[in-house]
């Protein structure tokens, strides 16, 4: 009986070949973005398994004040003296080690190599037991110690049996490989940065870091640079460790610090990869499920009525079933089978689509999710029956129930539930694609926007050296500088201490006049030398460029006034109306415990405002100066016809003259991307939901509107019969659709405009207004709308009246 | 009023050509009554849907009041079918969603007729089929007989000079079915040409010509006695 009705539920799918199609991509499509959020959410929410103790290590993560001007309120990291501070004030705590990540030049024998490299307290290895290859949890007990996963060990050495070998870091200190250790899956947040040279490699002791970099191993104050593990002991709980790092924070932190790191966050680990959405306040991981969840749901109702659409062909079959004998049960149990096979079909499609889309997903993230059926199979198969059974319930029920003599006499025109629950569906599959479309149109615009707002830099000809500060680099960087200026292709060569969207340089407090402390602003500046602005084409508005001929403009630590070309944005601060009035104006700096020195800096020139420290944030007041001691970056500003000559030829310079360094070149698109990339994160979640529920909203649609024309042929009969033209009958049907339509448009176009709002608000420079984007997204719909229902209704009422008429 | 020359329809299958109707020959004045009868099958309703111009014939001609209407395109037919044919079916075929008023006001909608006008001629035709005491009800709650006469009015209601129905009474019990032929009856005497597909050759009594169809064909033509 059962494979009868299998057999029948095939033939119907066969003869009904449109809306199989609908049916089949409809239901494949939401359960694929289903499972795929629930593996995504799962792989997340599963991640560091590997560590025994996971569940009672936890993070001290920093707040930022409003005061602090960064645009995420939660960072990772905080300072390196609350690790010794904590450790101190809680014996009872099994274990603190901080890790600081710095990118190290490497040397093994005479080789050399960027590494990322985490210096970290010698518990760090108690907190996290790793598996061993060589050596123990003692590895980094003695301060020449080094830990080398099996992949690094295999790509330095070539070999795991390393251990004894000597590393030389930062050409200054030596290290001894004490133990190797298996790698890390990419679900741990060691390795699940997404940014490079962050995933596990080196682990160094934090004594090293001392002895190359201006660490202590007491710690500082002020520089967020150390991720801060805590191992609770069993009684103890998160909001006890809370309480006592707030009275920690609140008993050591300078009055000072605390305009920019307001308290410390305690923070489970097993929440540390998703620490970057929250800090956005965008709860990503929970998006992601409610809105696959929603999607689902979408999918399930426009099956639903597809398939109560769909049932009308069939009154007749149902009446002679149970006009042979077959029960009310029986026929629900059919409907019930022919819903289930198509949900498992469904279900193989999607299972085979994810497949399919995780190892893409992987490539791109550079995760590890991996579709283990034992897993999933139980999941799916439920997920099936619940789809198949609440999709084909109400179908199911609504054929079943008419009696026989009504069903063989033809019912359609009285099944299908009621004209108001109809009307709701639709307003909610239209209030949905109004909503989806007009996100995504803001979406996209805001994104023009904001390349349009980068577009001032050249981002694909300027190649950008860095790590020019090293000890080593510093005096050659001028003869780097000549050679590669004489080289084909490299049109212009200077050096910052920052480069566009890097968001490098520093900060300062300033105000317009000497110790007013009422009117102090934050000042970032940025060391440049005497090319930079014009090489990265910032033309000024007023004034004179920094000139080699003029001592002053470079700057000197032994004198309190310098040279200065400020932005727009800086004479709005200072009060100052116009660029011209600028020029000769100085303006004072405010006295930090940090920086004591007193200073005043003279305008010398104003250049236009810029999104020199990106998109993300407004603009603030900056200034430039000339100052060598600064340099980090060299920027080399290629000639767009001979980019990779260029390239060659930078390459070919550097190994010349500083052949025991390996170059460090990226192009400035890649510091614009690193910015963006977790813009880019949340705007690839919202489009591609937003494109997959309007995809499946539109098949709703398409569903309803068969189902409305179809409900009516036979009165489109009659009414032709009486004599309706084609126009006419269009009209009426098209009218009929227009009052859900209309009423969508009421809920959608605030709900979108309040979501857009929210989504721009993300963004200091905004598209200027979201009406216009709401109203195209309504005129879209309204028109698809009307088209689909319109091209129905001709599709049924161009046919002659004869056959609407026997159409039941 | 009609002239049939001809007339063919078949229907093609998957393997087999199925003919409806073959070569007719019908003719029918003005004001005429005539019953179509026959067994089932035979083509009788084939025929009336051709008659109504809800139908084109495979070959053969049609003129209707003297044209030829075989090649004209569906908006042709509409036009004319709108203007001067009224329909009765077996199964009354009266929109659910609307009331009896609205069904009959139907028939109106799409003539150019002011919507006073149409509210007069509509009172004055429920009054005429005895239908008036139900103007607000949808057809479902009313009984055969009431939706039948429901859509007597909406086949007269544009004053049409000629009305096709097909089994008229064949939902209905006697009396109800009386009741309609006595209706029918009426408004041919008023001048109205009706034809009539009908099994009840009591009901067929009332026409004054009956046209029996065998297997697609003219079987018999005869004239019956006006009772």
């Amino acid at each position: 009986m059962i494979l009868s009705y299998i057999t029948i539920a095939l033939r119907n799918l066969i003869k009904h070949k449109l809306f199989a199609l609908i049916n089949i991509v409809g239901l494949t499509l939401g359960l694929l973005i289903f499972m795929f959020s629930v593996l995504l959410a799962a792989y997340e929410e599963n991640h560091d398994h590997m560590f025994d103790k996971r569940e009672r290590i936890y993070t001290l993560a920093s707040k930022f004040a409003p005061t602090s001007g960064e645009a995420i309120g939660l960072y990772p990291d905080s300072s390196t003296a609350y690790g010794p501070l904590i450790r101190n004030r809680l014996p009872e705590l099994e274990a603190v080690a901080r890790a600081v990540h710095r990118i190290k030049q490497v040397t093994i024998d005479n080789e050399s190599y960027y590494l990322g490299t985490r210096f970290v307290d010698n518990d760090f290895t108690r907190i996290f037991n790793f598996e061993y290859i060589h050596g123990d949890e003692q590895a980094l007990d003695r301060p020449e110690g080094l830990i080398l996963t099996r992949s690094l060990a295999q790509q330095l050495f070539g070999s795991t049996e390393v251990m004894g070998k000597t590393v030389k870091v930062e050409q200054s200190i030596e290290l001894q490989v004490s133990a190797v250790i298996e790698d890390i899956a990419a679900d741990s947040h060691l390795n699940s940065d997404m940014r490079p040279k962050y995933a596990l490699g080196l682990i160094a002791p934090y004594h090293a870091l001392t002895q190359i970099d201006k660490f202590t191993l007491e710690g500082e104050m002020g520089n967020n640079s150390a991720a801060i593990y805590v191992l609770l002991p069993e009684h103890r709980d998160q909001a006890w460790l809370q309480r006592e790092a707030d009275a920690m924070f609140d008993a050591h932190t300078p009055e000072d610090g605390r305009e920019y790191t307001e308290a410390l966050r305690v923070r489970p680990l097993i929440l540390s990869n998703t620490m970057v959405w929250d800090a956005m306040g965008f709860p990503v991981m929970i998006a992601a499920q409610v809105l696959g969840l929603m999607v689902l749901i979408i999918a399930a109702l426009n099956y639903t009525n597809l398939a109560a659409a769909q049932s009308f062909g069939r009154v007749r079959e149902v009446g002679l079933r149970k006009a042979l004998g077959a029960s009310k049960a029986q026929l629900l149990q059919q409907f019930l089978i022919e819903s289930l096979t198509i949900a498992s079909f469904a279900m193989l499609l999607a299972l085979a689509a994810i497949e399919w889309l995780v190892p893409l997903y992987n490539t791109g993230t550079g995760k590890a999710v991996a579709l283990d059926y034992s897993q999933v199979l139980p999941y799916a198969i439920s997920i099936t029956l619940l789809v198949g059974l609440g999709a084909g319930a109400y179908p199911a029920y609504q054929i079943s129930r008419h009696q026989p003599i009504e069903s063989l006499r033809g019912g359609a025109n009285k099944a299908g539930g009621s004209q108001w629950f109809r009307n709701i569906l639709i307003a909610a599959q239209f209030s949905l694609s109004i909503f989806m479309l007009a996100m995504v149109m803001v979406v996209y615009f805001q994104n023009a926007k904001m390349q349009e707002l980068s577009a001032s830099f050249n981002k694909s000809d300027t190649l950008v050296l860095g790590r020019m500060d090293v000890e080593a680099i510093v005096p050659k960087q001028e003869a780097l500088k000549q050679q590669l200026l004489n080289k084909d292709g490299i049109a212009a060569a200077s050096y910052s201490n920052a480069v566009p969207f890097q968001s490098g340089g520093y900060r300062r407090i300033a105000a317009a006049r000497a110790g007013d402390e009422a009117g102090r602003f934050d000042v970032s500046f940025v060391s440049v030398d005497f090319n930079y602005l014009s090489n990265y084409r910032q033309e000024l508005i007023a004034g004179r460029a920094f000139d080699k001929q003029r001592s002053q403009d470079i700057f000197d630590d032994s004198r309190s006034t310098i040279n200065v070309i400020v932005n727009e944005r800086m004479l709005q601060k200072l009060g100052i109306a116009s660029a011209e009035a600028a020029i000769g104006q100085n303006f004072h700096k405010i006295f930090e415990e940090k920086y004591p020195k007193e200073r005043e800096y003279h305008i010398i020139g104003v250049v236009a405002d810029s999104y020199f420290f990106g998109v993300h944030q407004p603009i603030p007041p900056t200034g430039f100066m000339v100052r060598p001691e600064d340099y980090r970056f060299l920027s080399l500003h290629l000639m767009p016809n001979k980019r990779q000559q260029g390239v060659l030829n930078t390459e070919q310079t550097w190994d010349a003259l500083i052949p025991n360094y390996p170059i460090q070149s990226k192009f400035l698109t890649y510091y614009f991307r690193l910015f963006y990339r977790i813009a880019e994160g949340i705007n690839a979640v919202i489009s591609g939901f937003a494109g997959i529920a309007l995809m499946l909203s539109l098949i709703g649609l398409f569903g309803l509107a068969a189902f409305m024309a179809q409900r009516r042929t036979r009165e489109i009969g009659i009414r032709k019969v009486l004599g309706a033209s084609l126009g006419q009958v269009i009209g009426l049907l098209v009218w009929q659709i227009s009052k859900p339509v209309l009423w969508s448009v009421l809920i959608a176009v605030p709900l979108s405009y309040l979501a857009a709002g929210m989504y721009i608000d993300f963004y200091p420079e905004s598209i200027r207004s979201i009406l216009p984007f709401v109203a195209i997204a309504v005129i879209i719909a309204i028109v698809m709308a009307w088209s689909i229902v319109a091209i129905h209704a001709w599709r049924v009422a161009r046919q002659r009246p004869v056959y609407s008429l026997r159409y039941e | 009023m009609i002239k049939l020359q001809n007339l063919c329809k078949s229907y093609r299958g998957d393997e087999i050509e199925t003919i409806a109707l073959n070569q007719i020959d019908i003719s029918m004045d003005e004001g005429e009554f005539v019953a179509i009868m026959g067994p089932s099958g035979c083509g009788k309703s084939t025929l009336l849907n051709i008659l109504g111009m809800l139908d084109q014939p495979t070959s053969g001609q049609y003129y209707f009041k003297g044209q030829d209407i075989s090649g004209y395109n569906e908006r042709q037919l509409g036009q004319l079918r709108k203007e001067n044919i009224g329909f009765i079916f077996q199964n009354f075929n009266l929109i659910d969603e609307l009331s009896v008023r609205e069904n009959i006001e139907l028939a109106l909608q799409y003539h150019d007729i002011p919507s006073k006008q149409r509210r007069a001629r509509v009172a004055e035709v429920m009054d005429r089929v005895g239908i008036a005491h139900r103007a607000d009800h949808r057809p479902g709650q009313l009984s055969g007989g009431q939706q039948q006469r429901v859509a007597v009015a909406r086949a007269v209601v544009a004053k049409p000079s000629l009305i096709l129905a097909d089994e008229p009474t064949g939902n209905l019990d006697s009396s109800h079915g009386q009741e309609v032929m006595k209706m029918l009856q009426s408004l041919n005497r008023e001048g109205t040409g009706i034809i009539m597909v009908t099994h009840s050759s009591a009901h067929a009594d009332y026409a004054r010509r009956c046209i029996n169809l065998f297997d697609g064909q003219v079987l018999a033509e005869n004239l019956r006695a006006v009772s």
